[in-house]
């Protein structure tokens, strides 16, 4: 089973922001400057809907927005995808709300409007290496697993044959 | 997240007594974090070869060395270790450059915001935590895949050495029993792992008589197999000077018991018959009775009652107690000797089987010709196509 450090496959990162001109620019920069699929949405309750149906990476999601506040969007994405890196976008006033969520729907990292590219891509590059990291750590202990029930079954063999 | 029991220890540098001051009492008053902070690039790295850190703080500019020349030489010293680097407004781009080249975890712009800061200084200790449980794992696996590579390699070699012994055994035991006289030999074995623990055997000796045994040494594999080798040169040892029975038996405990380890034992029920005139005189070691039937309606099927101590347990001196008795056969009856696996052999089915139910089974199958009457008597225990809890041993002896 090759780790998910042995093949490089294209990392994901999901936006949603109910403003297209914010949509617009994180997905510019990103698509210029990175690697990454970028997959942006302006309603929250499609990309609920898109997170149902392939895995991302990174999710970036603003706070304010129609249908449904960041927070609370999050909280449902993390019961779809738990493993998703999850970074909010929020305006100055919000801040102190992102600061509560931070435990609560286990929010990797704010990010504030204004924000500079530079400080998103940081942020993203580090997301998604955390995001690896999980994923490489699942895959280990897997092998692990998979190399103690060998071991075990080995014993077991051996002590058949013994009794 | 973090693994270790002690707290996360964060490495803080910056000349300016004002900064490292204000971090330090943010994270002593918010975190669980141990801060040590320093004002000079060059004696941190010096506290760094000491001391594990899990996270860097830097200043960029600083009067020895700048933040990214501290970084590059901290790298050296400890690799892993997530760097955040301080910087000034008007720094700020040489940071961002330098993020790849020193492979900077973040940096932070002063004034930073306190909320942020251990926003950051939290992700950087869970990465490091999350890189060194990676690192265990990696050394686990490691460690996992070369023992069961071993393993492979020596269960491999005991295959090997366990189908030697498998040959060996099979060839101590008689690959067909010839009849001899009036009597026909009948018989199956159900060893329950490669190597079994009881032996069978008909010793014509040179008068005319011959000697059966079915033995059953105490426990499985190796040492149980190794077991029956000994039995069976002893048989024969006794066979080819003339002797059997209760003598035979005492004879084989006087060499067992001074051998053979504690706790282990041999069963055993010996008999020997004169060919032609159909006495009979059989003798027991704690082995389960054996069955006299007769396939014409004549006696009543029943046990041959013998007691006897196993062999091997108790010295010389004490093994008193192998009943000994003679019987005259009529033609027509038969003898069924068996170990106690027969009895056990649905054991782990949760049922036992009481002897005398034993009795009732072979007496419905009498009639039966002798290879017929063994297979429907194992395939009624449950023998055959299933892993046994002990190994089955069937001996029918017929007297025509």
């Amino acid at each position: 089973m090759p780790a998910a450090h042995d093949k490089p496959e294209r990392q994901v990162v999901m936006i949603i922001d109910d403003e297209p001109m914010v949509i617009q620019s994180i997905k510019n920069f990103l698509t210029l400057e990175t690697d990454y699929e970028v997959l942006a949405f302006t309603s929250p309750l499609e990309a609920l809907t898109a997170l149902q149906a392939r895995p991302v990476d990174v999710i970036i999601s603003d706070y304010l927005m129609p249908d449904l506040n960041g927070i609370d969007f999050f909280l449902r994405a993390k019961d779809i995808q738990p493993q998703a890196t999850r970074v909010l976008l929020t305006g100055y006033a919000d801040k102190e709300n992102a600061i509560k969520a931070i435990n609560d729907v286990g929010l990797y990292q704010y990010i504030e409007k204004p924000w500079e590219n530079e400080d998103l891509r940081l942020v993203i590059r580090n997301a998604i290496e955390k995001r690896q990291l999980l994923k490489r750590l699942e895959a280990k202990v897997a092998e692990l697993d998979q190399a103690s029930s060998d071991l075990k079954g080995l014993y077991a063999d051996l002590l058949r044959a013994f009794k | 997240m973090n693994s270790a029991a002690k707290p996360p220890t964060i490495l803080l540098v910056d000349d300016d007594a004002i900064v490292t001051s204000a971090i330090a009492n943010l994270l002593e008053l918010e975190t669980d974090y141990r801060v040590l902070s320093h004002h000079n690039p060059v004696q941190a790295l010096e506290l760094a070869r000491r001391e594990p850190v899990d996270v860097a703080i830097s200043d960029f500019l600083m009067p020895e060395m700048d933040g990214l020349q501290f970084f590059r030489e901290l790298a050296k010293v400890a690799p892993d270790v997530p760097r955040i680097l301080l910087t000034g407004y008007a720094d700020k781009e040489s940071a961002i450059a330098a993020i790849n080249e020193v492979n900077l975890y973040q940096y932070l712009e002063k004034p930073w915001d306190n909320d942020h800061l251990k926003m950051v200084l939290r992700n950087a200790i869970e990465h490091r935590t999350m890189r060194q449980h990676l690192g265990e794992r990696l050394r686990e696996l490691d460690l996992a895949l070369r023992d069961r590579e071993s393993l492979r390699q020596s269960a491999e070699r005991w295959e090997q050495e366990l189908a030697l012994a498998q040959q060996v055994q099979q060839s101590i035991l008689p690959r067909r029993l010839t009849d001899h006289g009036r009597f026909r030999f009948y018989h199956r074995y159900y060893p329950t792992g490669l190597l079994g623990g009881d032996y069978y055997d008909i010793a014509v000796r040179g008068d005319g008589q011959f000697n059966a045994i079915v033995a059953d040494v105490a426990g499985h594999g190796v040492p149980a197999s190794l077991g029956t080798m000994l039995v069976k040169v002893m048989f024969w040892e006794a066979s080819e000077r003339g002797q059997c029975c209760d003598k035979m038996l005492a004879e084989m405990n006087r060499r067992l018991a001074a051998f053979m380890p504690r706790h282990q034992f041999v069963t055993a029920f010996v008999l020997n018959a004169d060919g032609t005139s159909g006495a009979v005189t059989g003798a027991s070691a704690g082995g389960p009775h054996p069955i006299l039937m007769s396939r014409d309606n004549g006696a009543p099927t029943r046990l041959w009652v013998l007691n006897g101590l196993p062999l091997g347990v108790v010295p010389d001196s004490l093994y008193r107690g192998v009943e000994r008795e003679d019987i005259r056969l009529r033609p027509g009856e038969r003898i069924l000797l068996y170990t106690d696996g027969l009895l056990d052999s649905r054991i782990d089915l949760g049922e036992t089987f009481d002897p005398r139910e034993l009795v009732g089974l072979v007496d419905s199958l009498r009639q039966l010709d002798g290879e017929e009457l063994l297979e429907r008597l194992a395939a009624a225990r449950g023998v055959g196509g299933r892993a046994l809890p002990d190994d089955v041993n069937l001996l029918l002896i017929d007297y025509e």
